[in-house]
């Protein structure tokens, strides 16, 4: 998805250059050094600075014309993007462009260097800023500052312009293999069901009754059995699947924080369940909790991520909810959680949930501990906290729910290992 | 890798950078070496002077390998990091190259050298203050090819006064102060005349 162009007149700020400056020092201590010593060689020592600063102009522009457009609104972490820069109005001066990065921005080449050059021709100058932004959220690039430079680089015009706002989405965790429910909607999809129906899994073989397709008789069975067998094979189905990204708490190394994992996995599972054509639907567990009804295609994964974006990145902690919206999570879902198990009312909400007969599945990302001291006390306290959440873990698997723990290194792939290989009992 | 078109951007920045800033560094060494020649005394104002004019073409070529400087998120830091930081700041805040300009200059006049050796300074000075530029601005050379007529002229104004101070002095107490002063007049005639 491509911008508008962002057009406007922007006032450049003019200053003598540090070329100027050091040209005029040359200058000024030759000709004071000759007239003190009365030594007229260092006069011909100023001749070279003196000439190139006579060069100076008066006639300058005032103002330029600024178009900036980025190449996408929506990136993903990690995700190459670039302004695309069109700077009119700067008659013969040259111009540099340089992209001065915001927080968790990055910009290929040095810092405070030009990302692009190019000599004015009167016309205009395009140039192309790209960058790259290293964690989700809705945020502009940084800015885009603008020098002109005269033919001498005596002189240095400047102006900064804001970039435009983008949404950078959380890079979606790599997960390939999904986890199936043992009872599916009755509707179509791409999930092989135990009922007979029209797919592609082979299901067996039952005796041939007038009106069944005649293609699908079994011959070779047909022949040890000496009546007509047929072919079943088994439904293929669709499921439901909601997915809650727990925002209430965010702890650990910047990058790689408790949210910022929960938003990761969420994304990567929402594409791998949209992509096998489930419907998915998404809860984002804050103090204002969105969420969005299940849903299928790729509209319905931005959908999720805008919500992920606007409401996990809008950092809202404070009252929590008590249970999960109902409209959210239709009779026999599969919900999976990602949190990293610190909000009690989350856990009793699960809980709930699971006394409600909804298959859940908790992917624990929590990969921090509280700090505090070496000593025996501080030791001794974070004990106590491992205990309790080893105890909150254990009573959520005592009540069925089985529990995954990601680093966010790994891919989704193996903590889920062991429940993607078998079909996960489910409620009707 | 993601990231794999900033690292060979980087990568190749850096050494751009490496390549000016020891060009500049070169040109700075030649200047202070030059200058210092021949050397004055062991002991007195010049070598305080040449030890300035050796301070600033190694801060100044350190200024310029140093780059521009990034705007740094962290809160905390170690004292010596801070301290690292600090000397960092104050090395990209001092004008070294004006300090090398005047400290060469002021030590070529402490000793008496022929006009053809302070000539040869200009230019080593003047080559050392446009690497610097190219360093600073992260430029190619080729962006001075438009100054080439101007720099053209201005070395020939400088063999002209070069040569015009080796004629002999004539003999009377003002004769010096009129050769500069006519020397003076004759650049800024040369200047006015220049079609720029």
């Amino acid at each position: 998805m491509t911008a508008q162009p962002q057009d406007r007149k922007v006032r450049l700020s003019w200053s003598v250059s540090g070329h100027a400056r050091r040209l005029l020092t040359l200058a000024l201590a030759g000709l004071a050094v000759a007239v003190i010593t009365q030594r007229p060689a260092f006069a011909a020592a100023a001749a070279p600075a003196v000439v190139l600063l006579t060069a100076w102009r008066r006639d300058r522009p005032e103002r330029i014309g600024v178009s900036l457009r980025p190449t996408a609104l929506r990136v993903f972490e990690n995700e190459h993007a670039a302004i695309d820069a069109t700077i009119s109005g700067t008659g013969d001066f040259s111009v540099d462009l340089l992209l001065r990065p915001a927080e968790a921005v990055e910009t290929p080449g040095r810092a405070g260097l030009p990302a692009a050059s190019a000599a004015g021709d009167g016309a205009t100058t395009e140039a192309t800023l790209p960058f790259l932004v290293r964690r989700w959220g809705r945020r502009s690039p940084g800015h885009a500052e603008v020098i002109l430079r005269d033919r001498w680089r005596l002189l240095d015009g400047r102006a900064t312009v804001p970039l435009p706002l983008i949404d950078c989405y959380p890079a979606p965790a790599v997960q390939d293999s999904r986890i199936v429910l043992s009872r599916l909607l009755n509707w179509l999809g791409e999930h092989s069901s135990r009922a007979y129906g029209a797919g592609t899994d082979f299901n067996g073989v039952r005796d041939f009754v007038p009106g069944d397709p005649q293609r699908r008789i079994n011959w070779p069975a047909t022949t040890r059995r000496g009546r007509l067998q047929l072919n079943m094979f088994a439904a293929e189905r669709t499921q439901n699947v909601v997915i809650v990204a727990d925002a209430t708490s965010d702890v650990g190394e910047t990058g790689a924080t408790s949210l910022d994992l929960a938003l990761r996995g969420a994304a990567g599972t929402a594409r791998a369940y949209l992509a096998a054509r489930d419907r998915v639907g998404f809860i984002s567990y804050a103090s204002n909790g969105a969420w969005i009804a299940p849903g299928t295609g790729t509209r319905q994964f931005y959908r999720i991520m805008n919500v992920m974006l606007a409401e996990a990145g809008a950092g809202g902690r404070g009252d929590e909810l008590d249970r999960l919206p109902k409209a959210a999570l239709p009779a026999g879902a599969l919900i999976v959680v990602f949190s990293p198990l610190l909000s009690l009312r989350l856990i009793g909400a699960l809980r709930d949930l699971r006394e409600r007969g909804f298959s859940v599945l908790i992917v624990d990302v929590l990969n921090a501990e509280p700090s505090g001291g070496s000593d025996h006390l501080a030791g001794m306290t974070r004990r106590i906290w491992r205990m309790e959440q080893q105890a909150i873990r254990f009573s959520l698997r005592e009540l069925g729910i089985p529990l995954a723990h990601w680093d966010g290194k790994q891919t989704l792939d193996e903590p889920l290992a062991p429940y993607t290989r078998k079909v996960m009992v489910g409620s009707p | 890798m993601p990231f794999s078109f900033i690292t060979t951007a980087r990568l190749a920045d850096r050494h751009a950078l490496a390549r000016q800033s020891a060009a500049a560094g070169l040109l700075a060494a030649a200047c202070v070496a030059w200058s210092a020649l021949p050397r004055p005394g062991a002991s007195g104002p010049g070598t305080a002077v040449l030890a300035v004019a050796a301070a600033c073409a190694v801060f100044g070529t350190a200024r310029l390998a140093a780059g521009a400087g990034q705007r740094d998120l962290a809160v905390y830091h170690s004292p010596p990091a801070r301290l690292g930081r600090w000397l960092l700041t104050m090395i990209r805040a001092i004008p070294w190259a004006e300090g090398l300009v005047i400290a060469a200059i002021i030590l070529e006049a402490m000793h008496r050298s022929r006009p053809y050796h302070t000539g040869l300074l200009a230019v080593a000075l003047l080559g050392y203050l446009f690497a610097t530029h190219l360093a600073e601005s992260g430029a190619r050379p080729a962006v001075l090819r438009p100054q080439l007529p101007l720099i053209a002229a201005g070395l020939g104004l400088l063999v002209i006064a070069t040569g015009a101070s080796m004629l002999p002095a004539p003999a009377g107490p003002a004769s010096g102060w009129l050769r500069v002063l006519a020397i003076i007049a004759a650049l800024l005639a040369g200047c006015l005349a220049l079609p720029v």
